[in-house]
């Protein structure tokens, strides 16, 4: 049985084999992190690729449609026909942009949250980098797309343009809060800020966090749709009022970019929630018996939470921006720090001390 | 080796505040300022310690340089080429940039790591879990360095450090100061 552990070794015990028989070994330092970007990223565009496919496949489903069944299986094929379509077309410009921060705006937002994926165990051992800070990583990181966000809105020149980048901007600031918030009981329980170390105290424990933490993983899920701008929370995009908001003025590559960086937002919320709350890698108690390797069970919770994140927005009406302002600052602040109070008096109730 | 990606990173982050300062498009400042805070984050990777660079990009540049580009964005003749760079207070500000870079000179020079070696390897620390626990620590001309999450709580918290008031006053100290703001930027007061 093939674990996430031996996968990573076959695969650099080749990759260091090659460059033996090359005669580059003393580069492998330079050349395996550069291999290891590359593969995560064509990882992640085929998975977002299929996350469109589903999405259009879940939404039509909901709306008693049948969705994309034209190109390929299953009309599996149509997003790489889209995709091929995006990159191929012509790249439309505003002529008053401001250039170079125009330029920019689209690259950051993707690498911003595509820097994200690398602190996420896929499996026990099949990280990227299994950073000692890794949850905070993850927050500052993704933070960076206010600001790409922002610049994007701004440079266009471009009114609409300008308003969806504000009201994208004060929605992420909103709702960063929460999903801080939420995450500091499972900090204060596990002691560790590292990714893989809060998955091996579930497994020491015997339970995963979404049983006693139930609310955190509300509050976490529903600031993470927000800070994805996905909808219910997506009037910094809402057609209808703005057109397409910050990236109204960008079209082709460009447009890609900002697209690919919101699926790879969903992508890393959702993964994050898997490790914190739902056991990462760790398999189902009652399916046990499957043994099924670690990363298997670990995409089949991504892609389930994925799931519940599309069902999210193809259930719930758009938001006024005074109800989501509401929403974020009156309800979902409060009851986190509530629940961290909870969390931390029960927490001494019941072992007399804190985390270590 | 080391030294020269010491040097890229100080490089990028003095330009750019340099930049931040001298270029007349305030958003491009912002921009340039977010640069500069970024490059600081580099320098802590490189001293080893992720955490402050992590929370230096989280709040200096996630948060600070935000509030300034939505500051900017609120101000007329943002854009404006012939506004000046200068206001009345242009000695006293002199007097003060002087004397903090006096200030900030003495401390390097009082800090155990001027003149040392490079106190840590540039590999970001990377540690099992089992280890995360116990931060990693490394010594420079006498004195032990430690670094790590726990360890700078302790530091913080622990009721034999003495910190632990002063962080709990200062948390007060900024709620009041927020629940000040919305007091007083109210339209109908309360």
């Amino acid at each position: 049985m093939f674990t996430g552990e031996n996968i990573i070794q076959i695969v650099s015990g080749f990759l260091h084999w090659a460059y033996a028989q090359v005669g580059i070994s003393a580069l492998a330092g330079a050349i395996d992190p550069v291999i290891t970007a590359i593969v995560m990223f064509g990882f992640i565009s085929v998975f977002v690729m299929f996350l469109v496919w589903m999405e259009r496949k879940v939404s039509a489903h909901m709306q008693s449609r049948i969705g994309p069944n034209r190109v390929g299986p299953f009309g599996l094929l149509q997003t790489v026909a889209d995709a091929i379509k995006l990159t191929t077309k012509e790249d439309v410009k505003p002529v008053n942009r401001d250039k170079i921060p125009y330029f920019i705006a689209p690259i950051v937002a993707f690498v911003a949250t595509f820097m994200g994926m690398v602190v996420i165990p896929f499996d026990k051992g099949m990280v990227v980098q299994d950073l000692n800070v890794g949850i905070l990583y993850i927050i500052a990181i993704t933070g960076f797309t206010v600001i790409a966000i922002l610049t994007a809105g701004w440079s266009s020149n471009n009114k609409f343009a300008l308003l969806g980048g504000f009201r994208s901007a004060a929605q992420i600031i909103s709702y960063e809060v929460p999903l801080v918030l939420s995450v500091v009981p499972i900090i204060m329980i596990t002691g560790t800020l590292s990714l893989s170390g809060i998955v091996e105290y579930q497994q020491q424990a015997g339970y995963w966090f979404i049983f006693p933490q139930i609310v955190a993983f509300i509050i976490f899920i529903t600031s993470a749709t927000a800070e994805a701008n996905r909808a219910p929370f997506d009037i910094p995009e809402a057609e209808s009022e703005l057109i397409g908001g910050f990236h109204t003025e960008y079209s082709g590559v460009k447009f890609a970019m900002f697209f690919l960086g919101e699926y790879i937002a969903v992508v890393v919320s959702s993964a994050v929630a898997v490790t914190l709350f739902l056991g990462g890698w760790l398999p189902v108690a009652f399916l046990g018996f499957l043994h099924l390797p670690g990363f298997i069970w670990f995409l089949i919770k991504l892609v389930s939470v994925i799931y519940l994140v599309m069902a999210f927005r193809w259930t719930f009406p758009r938001l006024r921006v005074d109800q989501l302002m509401d929403f974020g600052w009156k309800v979902l602040i409060p009851l986190s720090i509530l629940n961290i109070l909870i969390t931390a008096s029960v927490w001494l109730l019941l072992y007399g001390k804190g985390a270590q | 080796m080391e030294n020269a990606i010491f040097y890229i990173i100080a490089g990028i982050t003095v330009a750019a505040a340099l930049m931040a300062l001298t270029v007349r498009n305030l958003f491009h400042c912002a921009l340039f300022l977010a640069i500069a805070m970024f490059g600081i984050s580099g320098v802590f990777l490189y001293l080893n310690s992720d955490f402050l660079a992590s929370v230096q990009v989280l709040i200096y540049v996630g948060a600070v340089t935000v509030i300034i580009i939505f500051g900017i964005s609120l101000t007329r003749n943002m854009m404006d080429e012939r506004s000046k760079a200068m206001n009345h207070q242009f000695l006293l500000s002199v007097v003060v940039a002087v004397f903090l870079t006096g200030i900030i000179v003495a401390a390097i020079q009082e800090s155990p790591f001027f003149g040392s070696e490079h106190p840590a390897s540039l590999v970001f620390t990377t540690v099992s879990s089992d280890q995360a626990q116990q931060p990693n620590s490394y010594e420079v001309s006498g004195h032990l360095f430690q670094n790590g999450v726990s360890y700078l709580a302790g530091a913080l918290l622990k009721p034999e450090n003495g910190f632990a008031f002063a962080f709990e006053f200062v948390s007060i100290l900024l709620l009041s100061a927020l629940v000040g703001a919305i007091v007083i930027a109210r339209k109908d007061p309360l």
